[in-house]
């Protein structure tokens, strides 16, 4: 008696589990991906999508365009094609001198070594071209850390409050990006009510080269 | 009673995914739009990386070999490693980041893998002298950034679902020890115990990390001061 009334709770639980995953069977079909909650996240979404096919386009038609000029060189890149896209590709990198208008952002307070991490992660995100955290230009492998006596370190080099960030891109946008309801400077606000933030918009900042590049000792090119 | 049990599953299972303040189909054209954009982003990612591609065998083709010239590609070519816009291979380490299956209340929060945990795994690993990064096939180059929508990890403007795999080509010993020093991702590790939130890093032979397939707008950067 006991033992058939277990087997039908069992098979009452497995029957329900099957009801939802029929459901979720059915989704997955119509490949539609599980929207994020809010209208407002759907919008945001949306508005990113739109935003980076927009950029991507963009990359598309000047790819194309590079692509002609070697075609109409032999189809190949002469010495000049291949010094100026050494130099884009080195700027990408850090190594060119760079200007530009921009945004400065000042932050004073306790902030720890993955606070500041985020905040370059919030300026890239903004759209920022080109960054530096206290005068050093930021490169792709740059990482601030904290040693063991409490000093916070860029790139294995000692860094002092205040920080100090200059991002090169539309200063309208990075400003409103960073400064957005929800956004990090909220939240930092949130957990350290006495630090000092403030913002300038700059119509040209200038900043110097990262000379300090990593060697290849492990990747080889797969191409 | 049983069938009773699998239409009860299916009713559940139908409220919890639908918003009450919004009707199905209005949901429904969200979600085809937000696909429709996906699809086009893929295509243009293709397109960017092939294009890409040709430029690099173009600009690696040699019209005339003279030695200035093969300094000049050798150059170029480790410029390109860099910025991340040519694929490489070599030894490293996979991290796998899933989800916690553990659910109780109030833990939803802790038991996901969040954006700023990808983005703390992939600081460590450049930290341990990583060369080349990627998750999920996302090269992690000068200007990406990892952030969500919802709970919805985008990383290069896609959106990622897990598991999530961060690859790093480097020192597998050093990226090892670095993952494992208790002094780092001390907040994922003790969420990885309580939840079963996966966090495992693995050893690999010969890892291959896609080139970057995304736009690199400077409209506003220009050489020089």
């Amino acid at each position: 008696m006991r033992r058939s009334a277990f087997s039908l709770v069992l098979m009452t639980v497995l029957m329900l589990v099957l009801g939802i995953m029929i459901v979720a069977q059915f989704r997955a079909a119509g490949r539609l991906r599980p929207l994020p909650g809010t209208g407002d996240e759907q919008a945001i979404l949306l508005s990113a999508l739109a935003d980076a096919n927009s950029r991507l386009r963009a990359e598309v038609g000047s790819l194309t365009a590079q692509e002609a000029a070697y075609e109409h060189d032999r189809g190949t890149a002469g010495l000049q094609e291949l010094v100026a896209e050494l130099n884009r590709v080195r700027m990408l990198n850090g190594m060119v001198e760079v200007s530009g208008p921009g945004m400065e952002l000042l932050l004073d307070g306790p902030l720890n070594a993955l606070d500041l991490q985020d905040v370059i992660n919030e300026l890239r995100n903004a759209g920022a071209e080109a960054i530096t955290l206290n005068g050093r230009r930021l490169m792709v492998s740059s990482v601030v850390t904290v040693d063991t006596k409490g000093q916070v370190l860029l790139d294995g080099q000692p860094i002092a409050r205040p920080y100090r960030f200059l991002a090169i891109g539309d200063p309208d946008t990075v400003e409103t990006a960073v400064r957005r309801p929800g956004g990090l400077l909220v939240l930092f606000r949130r957990a350290y009510p006495n630090l000092i933030v403030q913002t300038a918009q700059h119509p040209k900042v200038v900043m110097g080269v990262q000379r300090t590049q990593g060697a290849f000792r492990y990747a080889q090119p797969a191409e | 009673m049983l069938l009773a049990a699998v239409v009860l599953g299916f009713l559940v299972s139908l409220q919890w995914s639908t918003d009450p303040n919004r009707s199905v189909s209005s949901l429904d054209q969200v979600s085809r739009t937000v696909r429709q954009l996906e699809l086009e982003q893929e295509d243009l990612k293709q397109t960017v990386g092939r294009l890409r591609q040709k430029l690099n065998s173009r600009q690696q083709d040699s019209v005339a070999s003279t030695t200035p010239l093969e300094d000049l590609r050798s150059e170029l070519v480790l410029q390109k490693m860099r910025a991340g816009l040519i694929d490489v291979r070599g030894p490293g380490v996979r991290v796998i980041l899933n989800d916690g299956q553990r659910i109780s209340a109030g833990n939803e929060g802790e038991l996901l893998v969040h954006d700023f945990d990808l983005r703390d795994v992939i600081s460590l690993v450049w930290l341990a002298g990583a060369e080349a990064v990627s998750v999920n096939g996302e090269r992690i180059v000068n200007s990406t950034s990892i952030y969500c929508v919802g709970s919805t990890i985008m990383v290069n403007d896609t959106r990622l679902s897990p598991p999530y795999e961060v690859s790093a080509i480097g020192d597998s010993v050093s990226l090892l020890d670095y993952f494992w020093n208790p002094g780092y991702l001390t907040e994922l590790k003790a969420r990885a115990k309580r939840y079963g939130l996966q966090s495992e890093p693995i050893r690999v032979e010969n890892l291959t990390i896609p080139a970057y397939r995304g736009s690199l707008p400077q409209r506003f950067a220009q050489p020089g001061s």
